[in-house]
Order: C-alpha cells, then sequence, then structure tokens
C-alpha cells in the first residue's frame, strides 16, 4: 500500500510528507505521549520543595479538573494548609485564570464551619493560588470506600445521615450567598481530624447570579454518577442542582453505591437523563422508609419536586433523626399509576375496569401502619378485588388522602414558620372541599388558612416576571414600577388606579414583545422540561432568548419635578421619558444599568454599572440631564453608591475594599472617608443626609454611621434575606430592609431596632421603596407582585410578651364528668364522692383507687374514670361499676397532662420524656407516640370533632396532631408557655361572646384565663383587620395570642381612653367609647390603654362561628404597666 | 470527564450547548470524512458537497440506521455513519437535489490553500486515507493551539527552540546547546522541556478524549492514530 515513501521517519517510520509543521514528525509526536504517559506521577522537582508566595511546597495531594492541590507549609508555623493552583504547570491561558479567580472569589465569601475555610490567596510568578485548610480526614469517598459492604446497623446511617445534614446547611448556607457548588460528590466532602465534613472544592462553582460564563458550556463539566438530570442534558443548573446531588450522595452513603452505575461514564449519563432515580430501599432493605423517600424527593427529575431549598432537606434529615415525620412523602399511589399509566398507554386502557382495584391494593401496603397488618389485608383486599367490592377500595383511598392531608398542612405550617406564605397557600389550597369528596380540614387547617393572610394592603400584578424596580414621584401620587419583563407601569397612587405603561418597544424587533426571554427561561421549569424532553429546540430558544436583553428593568428614577421618568437596566440604553404623557424624550446608550438617581435639584443623573459586564468591579457614570452629556466617571468602585439628599456628595466605596468616600460630585474631589468595617452590599442616606446606612452582603448587619465622621451609630443583626435592599423613610425615623427572605423588616432610626416585620411575599424582594409621606412603603418582588404595605396598621406589630407568672393549677382531684364532678381524697383505697353539677348534691361514693394518685380523671363520655398515681401509673375504672380494672404505664418518665377524648375512645398522656402517647381508651393499648416536642409536656387537648390534638410543651411551642394518621401538623403557636388547653366547645354562629373583666393596676383574677389561639371560621365574616393603637403612652399593654378578634369597650364616661379607631358603633349600654375589631397577629396583639388606676375595660372575645382553641397561660392575658 | 458526544446524538441536539458541542467535533474533523469521499473517486467539490450534507444530516439528529452511537469513538461512529450515508445516497441516485433545506454546517479552513494541503495521497485505501487525516487533523489541532499560546505570550523562539522536545523519547538536543540558543540557564530548559511536555501531552489528551467514551480509551486511540499513520 506504501511501497517506496520518499523518505520516513527514521525513528518510527511515518512518511515525512505528513509532517505536521516543520520538523515535527507526528508519528513521533505522538509515541512520545505515549512514552511518557500521563506525567501526573512525575511532578518536576521544581515545584516540591519550591515556596509558592509565603507558603513552601511539601507533596503533592492531588489533581483535579481546574487544578492541583499540594500539602503546604507556612515557615514558622507548625499546621499544614493545602494550596491549590491551575493544574497547567505551564502558561495559563486567560480561561484558566478568569476560572481560578471565580473559585476563589466564590471560596473566600464562605466562612462557615462545614465549608473548607480559604486562609489566604494570592498570585505567584503569574499563576495564582490559594491556600485553604488542610482536611487530615481524607475525603467522605475515601471512607465510603473503606467501608465493609451493607447492611449497616441504625447507628451508622445516622451517622451518615447527621453528616448529610451538615454538607446539606453549609450548601444551603453558600446558595445564599449566591454560590452554587455544581459538582457535589464526595471526594468533594473533606473530612478533618475529628470526621466533621467540609464542603470544597468549590472549582465548578457559580455565581447564581452571575450570566452563564465559564463552566457553562456544556454538560461535560462534574461527575455523571452524582449529576442531576438537567445537567447532564446541558440545561439550566439551579439550586435544585445542588440538592440533587446532596441526595446522590446520600443515596450512596446509605446504600452504598451511587444512584447511577454502567460500563462507562457515556452510559451512566445516558441513564441519568432517561432513568428514574432507583428507590434506596429497594437496592438496600436496611434503609428505612422515610429515609428512603427523603433520598427520592432530592432525586426527583423535576427539579421543582425536589427540596425547595438544601435547608430544607437538613430539616427532613433533622426530623428523621429525631424520630418525626418527615415532610417527603412516599409518590402517591395516584402519581405511580399515573406515570405508569403514561409509560404503558395501552396496558393501561386494558387495565382500566381494576384499576380501582389495583390502586385499593397498593395503598393498602403502603398505608401508614398497616405494615402489621398485609398479610390479613392483602387476603381481604383480594376478596374484595373478587366480589367486586368498592368500598375497600374507598377506604384505602381515603387513608392516603388523610395522610396527604397530614403531610399538606405540616408542610403548610413549616411554611409559615418560614415566612414562605405562597407555599403555605399552594399546601392548603390543596384540600379546599371538592364535589364527590368528604371534606378533610380540621380546626389546623382554618387556624393555618388564616395566618396565611399577608400583611400587605393591596397586591398589584402588573408584571410578568420579577418587579425589580419601585419609584414613587416627589409628590406621592404616582407610583412606577419596572420588571425584568421590560414593562414599566405607572398607577395613581393610592387609588392604585392605573396611568399609564410605557412602551416595552422602541421598534417592533424589540424582543420585548417576546415571551421566551432569558431570564424567564432559564428559569422555568416548564422550559427546562420542553428542553430535556426535546420538545423545544435549544436554537429557537437562543435566537429568541438573544435579544430580549433589550428588555430587562433594573432601575426607575422620578426627576425631583415629576415631569420625567428614567428607566434604566439590562437593554442598550437608559430611556428617559415625559411624564405624564409617556413620551421617550431621550435615550443615553448605556446597557447593564443597576441603579440610578437624580439629583436633588434635578440637573444631574447618576448612574450605575458594571465597569466590564458581570464583573463586580463598577463604574459611575454622571450626566447632565439637560443635554445629556456625561459630566463624569468613577470606575473601579464596588456596586453600591447612594447620592447624598442635597444631591452634591455621592458615597462610594473604592473597588475592592470596605472604605467609603465622600466625593463632590462635580469635582470628584475626595470630601470624606472612612472605614466601613463590613463589606457593604447597599448604601443608603438618610433624607437629612446626616446619616448613612450600610447593609453587608449576607444581610447580617445593617449599619448607621454618622455621615459627618463615620462613628458608627446603631447595628441590627440577622434582617431576613440576603443581596437586600434598603429603603429610607422620609422623615428619617425608619428604614427598611429585605432581600431573598421574603419578610420586609422594618427599623427605627438610628437605634436600628426592629418595630415590625411585613410576611406576604411569596419570593425575594429585588426593590423597595417609602412613600413620600412616609405612610405606605411598596416592594417590588420575585413573585412579579407589586405589594403595598400600609405602615400605620404595621406599627404596632412587634411587641415584648411577658409570659412569666404561673397559672394556679386547677384542683387535681376533681374532675368533672357529664354525670357530674367526682372528688378524690387522693388516699390509697380512700374514697371517691360524685357531686352534681349545681348544688354540690352527693349523688354516689366509689371506692378509692388500690394506691395514692394526686389527680382523678374522667372521660367526656362518662365511661371511665382515672387517678394517676405519681410518677407515671393510671388506675383506671370502667363506669357505672366503678370497678378499679386496670393500672397502665403511662410514659417513661413522670406524667404531665392526661386527657381523654370528647367520645371516650383514646386517652392522651404527655410527660417529660417529651413525647404524647395515645392509647385505646378501653384497652390501654397504645395505639400512637407522638414524637416532635423537645420538653416536657404541659398540657393537651382532643379537637370535639375528635380530628385533631393539641399540646403545648416547655419548649414553648404548641402543636397539632392529625388523629386519622397520628402526623404532626405543625406548630401553631411558638413562644409561650402554655399551661392549660382547651377547645372550646358550643361555639357557633350564635353563641355568646367571652367575656373578660380586667382591671388595671390589679391581679387577674384566678382560674383559668382562656386566650383564643386559634379558631375555625370563614376569614369573610368579619370586617379586615385593624390593628389598636391607643395612645398616648404610659398606659398597659394587652397581650393575647394568635388569630382571633378582639372586641374592645371600655366604661362610659371613663373619659381617659383613647383608640385610634373609635369609629364602631357602642355595642352595650353603660360601655361606650372606644371600640374595635382587631384581627390578633401571630406574634400577638397589644393594645395599649391609657386609664388612671383601677379602670375598668371590658375585653370581649368574639369568637367567629367554629371552634375555638384556648390556652391559658400565666398572664398572657394580664394588663401590665408600661415603663 | 470525557465527552458526550454520543449522548449528545442520542438526545438528537435538545440541548444547547451539547448540540454547539457536537458541531465543534465536526467541523474540525471533516478533513477526515474529507480525505475518505476523495479516495472513494470524489472529485473535491462533489467530495465537499457531500460532506456538509452528511454533517447537516447529522446535526439535524437524522440517526443512521444500525449505526448505534452508544459505545465507542467518535472516530469510529463518524466512519460507520459516513458509509451508511453513502449507501443511502447511492440508493437515492440523486433524484433528489441534495441540501434542500438543510443549513450547512460551516466547516474550518475551507480556504484553497488548506484545501490543497489536506488532499490524500493516491495510493490510499479510502478507510486509510480517513483514519491518517483524522490523526493529522488531531496533531495540527493541538500543535497550532500550542504554539499560539506560545505566541501570546511572547514566547514563539521558545517554542521553536522546544518542539523538538515533544518528540519520541530520544533526546534531539543536549539541554546545554538549547540553553546556549534560548538564552536560558541549563536548568530553566529542563523546566520548561518538561512543562512543554506536560501540557502538550494534556492538550492532546483532553482532545482525543473529546472523542472516546471511556478515559481509559485514549491512550489507545493515539495507539491506533499512530498506526494509522504509519499506514
Amino acid at each position: 500500500m506504501n511501497p517506496s515513501p520518499p523518505s520516513t521517519c527514521p525513528t518510527c517510520g511515518t512518511p515525512r510528507s505528513l509532517a505536521v509543521e516543520e520538523g515535527l514528525c507526528p508519528g513521533c509526536l505522538l509515541n512520545g505521549i505515549l512514552l511518557r504517559g500521563e506525567m501526573a506521577d512525575e511532578e518536576p522537582a521544581e515545584a516540591i520543595g519550591q515556596t509558592c508566595g509565603d507558603y513552601l511546597l511539601e507533596r503533592e495531594l492531588g489533581r483535579g479538573g481546574t487544578g492541583v492541590v499540594y500539602l503546604a507549609r507556612q515557615p514558622g508555623m507548625d499546621r499544614p494548609l493545602a494550596l491549590k493552583m491551575p493544574a497547567s504547570a505551564h502558561l495559563v491561558g486567560p480561561d484558566e485564570v478568569r476560572r481560578f479567580r471565580l473559585e476563589v472569589e466564590s471560596v473566600v465569601r464562605l466562612e462557615h464551619p462545614n465549608i473548607v475555610p480559604v486562609h489566604a490567596a494570592g498570585v505567584h510568578e503569574g499563576r495564582p493560588y490559594f491556600v485553604m485548610k488542610y482536611a487530615a480526614g481524607g475525603t467522605l469517598a475515601d471512607r465510603l470506600r473503606e467501608r465493609a459492604p451493607g447492611p449497616w446497623s441504625r447507628e451508622v446511617i445516622r451517622g451518615d445521615v447527621e453528616q448529610l445534614a451538615k454538607v446539606a446547611r453549609a450548601v444551603h448556607f453558600a446558595h445564599e450567598r449566591g454560590v452554587l457548588h455544581r459538582d457535589l460528590k464526595p471526594a468533594n466532602v473533606l473530612l478533618d481530624e475529628a470526621g466533621e465534613p467540609m464542603v470544597g472544592d468549590f472549582g465548578l462553582a457559580r455565581r447564581v447570579n452571575d450570566a452563564p460564563g465559564v463552566t457553562m458550556t456544556g454538560a461535560a463539566l462534574g461527575t455523571p454518577a452524582y449529576m442531576s438530570p438537567e445537567q447532564a442534558a446541558g440545561t439550566a443548573v439551579t439550586t435544585a442542582t445542588d440538592v440533587y446531588g446532596l441526595g446522590a450522595m446520600l443515596f450512596h452513603q446509605i446504600t452504598g453505591r451511587p444512584p447511577f452505575e454502567g460500563t462507562s461514564p457515556v452510559e451512566v449519563l445516558r441513564r441519568v437523563v432517561a432513568e428514574d432515580a432507583p428507590i434506596a430501599r429497594v437496592l438496600a432493605p436496611w434503609v428505612d422508609r422515610d429515609l428512603s423517600t427523603v433520598c427520592g424527593k432530592c432525586l426527583q427529575r423535576d427539579p421543582a419536586k425536589r427540596y425547595r431549598s438544601a435547608a430544607a432537606l437538613a430539616d427532613d434529615l433533622d426530623r428523621w433523626l429525631e424520630g418525626g415525620a418527615v415532610t417527603a412523602r412516599p409518590i402517591g399511589v395516584f402519581e405511580r399509576s399515573w406515570r405508569w399509566a403514561r409509560r404503558r398507554p395501552v396496558a393501561a386502557a386494558l387495565a382500566g375496569s381494576s384499576v380501582v382495584a389495583v390502586v385499593a391494593f397498593v395503598v393498602l401496603l403502603v398505608g401508614g401502619s398497616l405494615l402489621l397488618r398485609d398479610q390479613r389485608n392483602e387476603a381481604r383486599t383480594q376478596e374484595g378485588i373478587a366480589r367486586g367490592n368498592a368500598t375497600e377500595a374507598r377506604l384505602a383511598g381515603e387513608s392516603m388522602r388523610l395522610n396527604a392531608y397530614a403531610a399538606d398542612v405540616y408542610l403548610a405550617s413549616r411554611a409559615l414558620k418560614d415566612g414562605h406564605l405562597g407555599v403555605a397557600r399552594r399546601m392548603l389550597g390543596r384540600h379546599e372541599p371538592r364535589a364527590g369528596y368528604a371534606d378533610l380540614r380540621g380546626f389546623e387547617w382554618h387556624a393555618f388558612k388564616r395566618q396565611c393572610k399577608g400583611d400587605e394592603a393591596r397586591v398589584l400584578k402588573d408584571h410578568g416576571a420579577a418587579v425589580t424596580a419601585v419609584a414613587f414621584d416627589a409628590s406621592g401620587k404616582f407610583l412606577a414600577s419596572g420588571g425584568r419583563d421590560g414593562r414599566v407601569v405607572v398607577r395613581a397612587f393610592p387609588t392604585g388606579e392605573e396611568v399609564l405603561r410605557l412602551p416595552t418597544a422602541d421598534a417592533p424587533k424589540d424582543i420585548a414583545e417576546i415571551p421566551l426571554m432569558t431570564t424567564l427561561s432559564a428559569r422555568s421549569p416548564e422550559i427546562a422540561a420542553l428542553l430535556l424532553r426535546g420538545e423545544l429546540n435549544p436554537a429557537e430558544l437562543r435566537m429568541r432568548a438573544r435579544p430580549s436583553k433589550l428588555g430587562e428593568v433594573i432601575a426607575l428614577s422620578w426627576s425631583p419635578d415629576g415631569t420625567r421618568l428614567v428607566t434604566a437596566g439590562d437593554g442598550s440604553y437608559v430611556r428617559i421619558w415625559s411624564m405624564p404623557e409617556g413620551r421617550l424624550e431621550g435615550v443615553i446608550p448605556v446597557s447593564h444599568v443597576r441603579s440610578v438617581y437624580h439629583s436633588a435639584d434635578g440637573g444631574r443623573l447618576v448612574l450605575v454599572r458594571p465597569d466590564l459586564t458581570g464583573a463586580r468591579q463598577h463604574m459611575v457614570r454622571i450626566y447632565r440631564t439637560d443635554n445629556l452629556s456625561l459630566v463624569r466617571v468613577i470606575s473601579g468602585v464596588e456596586p453600591c453608591a447612594a447620592l447624598s439628599p442635597d444631591g452634591k456628595q455621592l458615597a462610594v466605596i473604592p473597588y475592592p475594599g470596605t472604605k467609603i468616600e465622600f466625593q463632590d460630585i462635580d469635582d470628584g474631589r475626595v470630601l470624606a472617608g472612612w472605614e466601613a468595617g463590613i463589606a457593604v452590599g447597599s448604601l443608603e442616606f438618610s433624607k437629612d443626609g446626616h446619616l448613612l446606612y450600610g447593609r453587608n452582603f449576607d444581610g447580617a448587619t445593617l449599619a448607621a454611621w454618622n455621615a459627618a465622621d463615620g462613628r458608627r451609630l446603631g447595628d441590627a443583626a440577622a434582617v431576613d434575606g440576603r443581596h437586600g435592599v434598603l429603603a429610607v423613610s422620609p422623615d428619617g425615623r425608619q428604614i427598611a430592609a429585605a432581600g431573598t427572605g421574603q419578610t420586609i423588616t422594618v427599623l427605627e432610626s438610628p437605634s436600628l431596632s426592629i418595630r415590625a416585620r411585613l410576611r406576604g411575599s411569596e419570593d425575594g424582594i429585588h426593590s423597595l421603596v417609602f412613600s413620600p409621606d412616609g405612610k405606605w412603603l411598596v416592594s417590588g418582588g420575585n413573585d412579579h407582585e407589586t405589594r403595598h404595605w400600609s405602615l400605620e396598621s404595621a406599627a404596632a406589630s412587634e411587641t415584648q410578651e411577658d409570659r412569666t407568672a404561673a397559672v394556679s393549677p386547677p384542683d387535681g382531684l376533681r374532675a368533672a364528668g357529664p354525670a357530674g364532678i367526682w372528688v378524690g381524697d387522693g388516699e390509697a383505697s380512700g374514697s371517691i364522692v360524685l357531686h352534681e353539677h349545681e348544688g354540690g348534691k352527693v349523688l354516689r361514693r366509689l371506692g378509692g383507687p388500690p394506691g395514692a394518685y394526686p389527680r382523678l380523671i374522667a372521660s367526656p363520655d362518662g365511661t371511665t374514670l382515672a387517678a394517676m398515681s405519681w410518677p407515671r401509673d393510671l388506675f383506671v375504672a370502667k363506669l357505672p361499676d366503678g370497678k378499679w380494672q386496670a393500672k397502665w404505664r403511662l410514659s417513661e418518665g413522670t406524667v404531665g397532662p392526661i386527657v381523654f377524648s370528647g367520645d371516650g375512645r383514646w386517652l392522651a398522656s404527655g410527660g417529660d420524656d417529651n413525647v404524647v402517647t395515645v392509647r385505646d381508651a378501653g384497652s390501654g393499648m397504645v395505639r400512637a407516640v407522638l414524637r416532635g416536642h423537645r420538653e416536657q409536656l404541659f398540657a393537651l387537648a382532643f379537637s370535639p370533632d375528635g380530628r385533631t390534638l393539641a399540646s403545648s410543651s416547655a419548649d414553648r411551642t404548641l402543636r397539632l396532631w392529625h388523629l386519622p394518621t397520628w402526623r404532626e401538623l405543625g406548630t401553631l403557636h411558638e413562644g409561650g408557655y402554655f399551661r392549660g388547653l382547651e377547645f372550646s366547645i358550643n361555639v357557633t354562629s350564635n353563641a355568646s361572646p367571652i367575656q373578660l373583666e380586667l382591671s388595671t393596676g390589679s391581679a387577674v383574677p384566678g382560674g383559668l384565663n382562656p386566650v383564643v389561639i386559634g379558631s375555625v371560621a370563614p376569614a369573610s365574616t368579619l370586617p379586615t383587620s385593624q390593628i389598636l393603637s391607643i395612645s398616648p403612652p404610659g398606659g398597659v399593654n394587652l397581650v393575647a395570642s394568635t388569630l382571633y378578634w378582639i372586641h374592645l369597650t371600655v366604661p362610659t364616661g371613663s373619659g381617659n381612653y383613647s383608640f385610634s379607631n373609635n369609629n364602631l358603633p357602642v355595642v352595650e349600654p353603660g360601655w361606650s367609647l372606644g371600640n374595635t375589631w382587631s384581627r390578633i397577629g401571630t406574634s400577638g396583639v397589644w393594645s395599649e390603654l391609657t386609664s388612671g388606676p383601677q379602670a375598668r375595660i371590658r375585653m370581649t372575645l368574639v369568637p367567629e362561628p367554629g371552634v375555638a382553641l384556648l390556652g391559658s397561660v400565666g398572664l398572657l392575658l394580664a394588663l401590665r404597666r408600661r415603663r | 470527564m470525557p465527552t458526550q458526544w454520543s449522548l449528545v446524538l442520542a438526545a438528537g441536539g435538545s440541548s444547547a450547548d451539547s448540540s454547539v458541542a457536537l458541531e465543534q467535533l465536526c467541523r474540525v474533523y471533516w478533513p477526515a470524512v474529507h480525505a475518505h469521499l476523495r479516495r472513494q473517486g470524489m472529485n473535491s467539490h462533489q467530495a465537499e458537497d457531500f460532506t456538509q450534507e452528511f454533517f447537516a444530516r447529522l446535526l439535524a439528529g437524522n440517526s443512521f440506521a444500525g449505526v448505534s452511537p452508544d459505545k465507542g469513538r467518535f472516530r469510529t461512529f463518524l466512519l460507520a455513519a459516513l458509509k451508511h450515508f453513502l449507501i443511502n445516497e447511492w440508493k437515492r441516485e440523486r433524484t433528489q437535489k441534495r441540501g434542500g433545506g438543510i443549513p450547512l454546517v460551516a466547516l474550518d479552513g475551507l480556504e484553497a490553500p488548506a484545501r490543497d494541503a489536506i488532499e490524500p495521497r493516491h495510493e490510499e485505501a479510502p478507510d486509510a486515507a480517513y483514519d491518517r487525516r483524522w490523526a493529522l487533523t488531531v496533531l495540527a489541532r493541538v500543535t497550532a493551539r500550542m504554539k499560539a499560546e506560545y505566541e501570546a505570550a511572547g514566547q514563539a523562539e521558545r517554542y521553536e527552540g522546544l518542539k523538538a522536545y515533544l518528540l519520541d523519547g530520544v533526546e534531539p538536543l543536549s539541554y546545554e546547546e538549547t540553553a546556549n540558543r534560548l538564552g536560558l540557564t541549563e536548568s530553566a530548559v529542563k523546566s520548561a522541556v518538561y512543562k512543554i511536555r506536560q501540557r502538550f501531552g494534556a492538550m492532546l489528551r483532553a482532545e482525543v478524549s473529546r472523542t472516546v467514551g471511556l478515559p481509559g480509551e485514549v491512550d489507545d486511540e493515539i495507539r491506533c492514530l499512530l498506526e494509522a499513520l504509519r499506514g
């Protein structure tokens, strides 16, 4: 074939004519590669033993896709360190430097005990490096490899779960700071000497908010066995991707293998994309059902079905560790059969007739506590199928629905606790009554539903995407909002009438008109799913998405005279519109603008934008407003800047750093400057210009400085949410802060004490502004909504609750039953007497139980009498014969509350073992042990409908439990010691109000002081919320608890009372003056009453139709003098 | 991490990033296809047309019956797919004008001088021509990038002085000589040689790994390429 080439290479015989370039024989080149092999182990002497910066390199620890890690030591220091630099020992390309910088930047910001800390970073001979803690314990991957094969004991699995929960919290911490890991796998979890896990190698980390860049090309990054389907398919990567990675690690830990395996990485990838993850419990039978479900929830192919955050996963793992119910639920039977039917449509159609039977069968197998009985059930079910008896199937369906109900209510309560109202609303909404289905809602559903109401006065849905900017004109009559959808809407305020919509396009070509936006598509699970399924051509998305950058509005500013509105954002231009006509008056060709300000005289326009697109380093550009000419540019500053109210000074922070500088806006002279002491993420002047407020990136610190000398005046900790926005009220007495958390915090200035927290947003908040009259706050958020918050009503929504005094306990030896009141003497074999309810006539006498007892309990249905013997025994007598039949042991510790259900079926007890034990009141068999409280139980109460059990504990929580499924329904109230709990019965639409007469300056009369903690009723039956504010100060605080309508009246002629809302008619003769309705918020209602000593106040708690839960708590309803 | 080229193909180009990656591979390795077609007896223009259409169909997600992308290497897959494509084309007997409605793929280096440089030798069998051109394309691409890196760092001279060290184990020049020529110390030359070898090895392996299914196949693929060169 190649008989006599003119000349061949003497070394390898390759034809000379094929030389790649002069002098380079291709054969010899390839041979050289093969001969030398991979050179990793032939590390040149030059690196080892050399110094890099201050560090001496001792040996190579490992090599990854992005870098090489050395064991290093700082001379004079004893501790070993790990030093990482780019993998290529040679020329470092700009791509590598960029990637490395990203990594350093993202890791340095993450200070967390479970994230590998970075000690130093630098550049040595043109090569960037950073120094981090050396993890002496190796990696999690090493541990997993060394482990003997399963099954493992529960203790081992618990250890794994504890470890993973820590990792999940660390990952969540990073997410909150905008950093995705993207390559979570056991090899990236390092362990210190104590085995404490630390997440490392943020080599693939990309700041969540960055434009797709360095690491976004192709799916070839990451490790296939732990890679999420969306990553494997190369589509949008979000925090859900890391949740998947955490789940994949958990899967490996508890089953001994990753979720997907294959003969080649390609095959693994294909399976990741095409197949559902296996069920942990199927592969590893030793894995507990709940844990397997948790794993499955992380590994859902649809990112929207996974845990909504890594923290939620950690919470569920913690719950599992504590033995509580996890929020994740196994795939429902309906979903399972639906999935099956979708895969095999023909088979499903054929099987149609027997589907109900199949469902019944499966449900009986998976249903809650049915495991023990499954044999019997199976036989019975099959019998049922044979007879075509649908009753069985319906019952099974009911059990599934009950479980789903309990889990959803629990999730709603968790979401409420976290302030995630949207989630809570959705969860509860699933159980609105539907035709053909039983209404499963109990007391708890209504109680939580009430808590779902946000604090906002109005919600506007003007935008199809996140609302990024809101701005009032100087008069406060117009409010403009701008969004990522490119829309700008101007409404009259406070009427809310739409005045104007700015055109979203200069020309039809402007892609803002096209619905497929970059940001939207990146975030939309629907689009991700379409791409994954191949139903949407990415080329089309690219084509449409590219020009859409023209559209997003990020910042708005009104000129001080209100005649112009400036809009700016990711579009190519900053646009200036005449108001109120909405005519485009001018454009400034500047894109990617983050913020816009007008100077006080309206003569200058200040824009802040990145120096280079996507960079952290920003510039400030100052323009004249009359001719749009550029006055000055300040480059190299941090993204935050603030313009003083007089428009003469600009506060900036030179990049990188934390030093605040005041520059003259016209000539750029530095007028003053001082060290901020925090890494400032946003800055704002007070309206008088005397104060400067700053908030650090993670939202943990809010600081106020004296603008003249930099003296720090106040500090507030832990404002909800990161990457925040700040707004200062016109009178300078309040500031509002919000961010990725969903709560807006209103603080007083300059003390920065928290005045109110406003709940209602369903996602993070991008923009905040006070109305010029200071009465309103307006927010724009990621939930696409603009919300108006009335500050007058929120004024009193934070208060200190004083709940220290104890209630005198009811006499333990008296027990009320339907027949009368039993009174015992407490003696062993003493006597117990039944008295008439009214009048006290003795009806009957019984012999006492065979042991001494401090407490007597009668079941409400009159069938059982019980006596508690310290510390944990219960003597039980059946009525009417009254013989002491049994002695039950109630608890592991000392027993606290003991209560019968209304129908006498259940007996619940709680003790200092922190659990509630529910047993069959007839047989004494334990039916459920409810775990969740962290301290001893104080009180228990069954709801009248027998569906709900309420418990309170020394852990200051009041929890609800679902009797049909024995699942926890959530925490109804937190922060109070409830010594007594009672569901009020007979509270219906025409029931009489509960009245309490209290006197100022005197102790509360003894006995039970009921406080209504929750109630069942449609919310529409009473006027909307108005919170009382009674002035002047110096009065008393009235503290109540959640969710009720409170009606206050005071005696006619007392004269000393003034109510802020006294426009309601007087209800009773002899009682007049102010009276009002108020909804009691979660954190309590407090009304300040001013009066002389011993004035009488009548507080009427008007129950809404339904059932109320009454809790008695020391001084919960006490009036206390305000200091 | 190996390429996911076969995955991309299986997915029918449903993901933006990965279909771009596949397109890149095709743009780079078209000379091998071209060489094969030339040796099938087509003239240069015909071969170009066919190459274009072949890639266009491949990238549009047309699978070629019987060619499974499940395993193995991109080189062998592409050749098998090409053969199927040709058979189908022959069957179709050009009843239909080629290229109708299918967007063309831009191929790197299709200018006249580049085209001349890749003309296969007359005596080669089509498959051998394909493999040989493939091997040369890999090497040309990596050396060109390497050279560009050095040039970008202002070290074109150093590259020229060091590139001979990339060849088979034999040291072509004494370090001392090279040191004198480049004005470096001898130990600096040693270090520089180490660096250039390492960089070249890493780049070549990275390039080859884009076309194989398993990392372990890289060396094997290099061996195959070497065989192809020797003919």
